[in-house]
């Protein structure tokens, strides 16, 4: 009976403390995501030429004229047919989240 | 204190048994960096630069969360997307040429639901413990399909957010980033987005990988962990992988090319 309740109450700890794992990797990921910023931010002043931007959004670049797609479909067509593709030498990224952009602005 | 150190101990027993497992769980968005940040930079900005050389438009990545020697057997790479490449615009205005990687990541403290999810490769390799990544290059025909589900919206058609590590890609009870990427491909194949017909011919052509967790790991798993459920397995485990797609497209003859990146090395996947 005593191991049953011993078992038990692990049960309910180990619960309790993967959940306080997951919130603790929750915070830790928003914490992380400012962090990352922070870091490319500091690699564009090591990483010569390369520089570090947000993007707003993407658009899918297509050959010209070899689909035909439904209207509203988001999609930009590309002059080069086939063989390498241009890629900008910027690091691209995305937004930290709301939240951190917020604080950030208060600090500010 | 006798109690004590018997509950440490059964604390420890358990996470050491469910971390085969917990270390595959690689879908998250938002990771800590492990590696120093230049050469995630660098490695991400060289992913790029291949599958450009390539002449890739849209291609299958791969990134490796933890080192291969911890995932079960089998398990190469731990979170699979599909990057497409694409005109970008920056906050500032101007627009360069990328790849963007739409993924299906876990929700942020509900790891059981997930959503879709654009990012770009320095994100996407952020939180890795290995600069591993994998690239399966599909035919121009078939790139180009994946280009108009996606550009179209119909990739979010196929989307089901119950996740679940080890979905089942022959059903649409969960599935994870690769059943998705799997789904996608064959919604551009297909020209459709009726699951049940998406689920009949992945059952009929898509050999998925064995996963073999002991019972007991499963069932601790499936108690302890929101993201880990066998309910849409009739018995053994199947689940789809990067190389099971590699091999999925190279059988029907829509494979260009299929490599690992490491160490400023290629090697052929398959």
């Amino acid at each position: 009976m005593k191991n049953l309740t011993t078992l038990k109450t692990s049960a309910l700890l180990i619960l309790s403390l993967a959940s306080t794992t997951v919130m603790a990797d929750n915070s830790a990921q928003h914490t992380s995501k400012a962090v990352k910023h922070s870091a490319l931010a500091v690699t564009h002043g090591v990483a010569s030429t390369a520089t570090v931007a947000s993007a707003v959004v993407a658009v899918p670049l297509i050959v010209s004229g070899s689909a035909s797609l439904a209207a509203g479909t988001s999609i930009a067509a590309s002059s080069a047919k086939s063989g390498p593709l241009v890629i900008t030498e910027k690091t691209i990224t995305v937004d930290p989240a709301p939240k951190m952009v917020m604080q950030t602005d208060n600090e500010k | 204190m006798k109690s004590t150190k018997t509950f440490i101990q059964i604390i420890s027993a358990i996470l050491f048994i469910l971390s085969p497992i917990s270390s595959w769980a690689g879908s998250n968005s938002n990771q800590k960096a492990v590696l120093n940040p230049i050469a995630i930079k660098k490695f991400a900005k060289d992913i790029e630069k291949y599958a450009a050389a390539q002449g890739a438009r849209a291609f299958i990545i791969a990134r490796a969360g933890r080192p291969e020697k911890d995932l079960p057997k089998g398990i190469k790479f731990t979170h699979t997307a599909i990057a497409v490449y694409s005109s970008i615009t920056l906050t500032n205005g101007e627009q360069v040429q990328g790849y963007a990687i739409h993924n299906l990541y876990q929700k942020e403290g509900e790891l059981d639901k997930s959503s879709l999810v654009v990012d770009y490769p320095v994100d996407f390799f952020w939180g890795v413990q290995t600069l591993k990544a994998g690239v399966i290059i599909p035919t121009p025909q078939l790139q180009q399909r994946l280009i108009e589900v996606i550009a179209s919206g119909k990739n979010k058609l196929v989307h089901n957010e119950n996740y679940s590590v080890i979905a089942n890609p022959f059903n649409n009870l969960f599935q994870n980033c690769t059943e998705h990427t799997l789904d996608i491909i064959n919604a551009a194949i297909y020209q459709t987005t009726d699951i049940t017909r998406l689920k009949a011919n992945a059952k009929a052509y898509f050999k998925p990988q064995r996963v073999k967790i002991s019972p007991f790991k499963l069932m601790l798993g499936k108690a302890f962990m929101d993201d880990v459920t066998t309910k849409d397995h009739p018995n053994k485990i199947y689940t789809s992988t990067f190389s099971t797609i590699a091999h999925y497209l190279k059988k029907n003859e829509l494979l260009e090319k299929a490599i690992i990146y490491k160490d400023n090395q290629v090697t052929l996947l398959i």
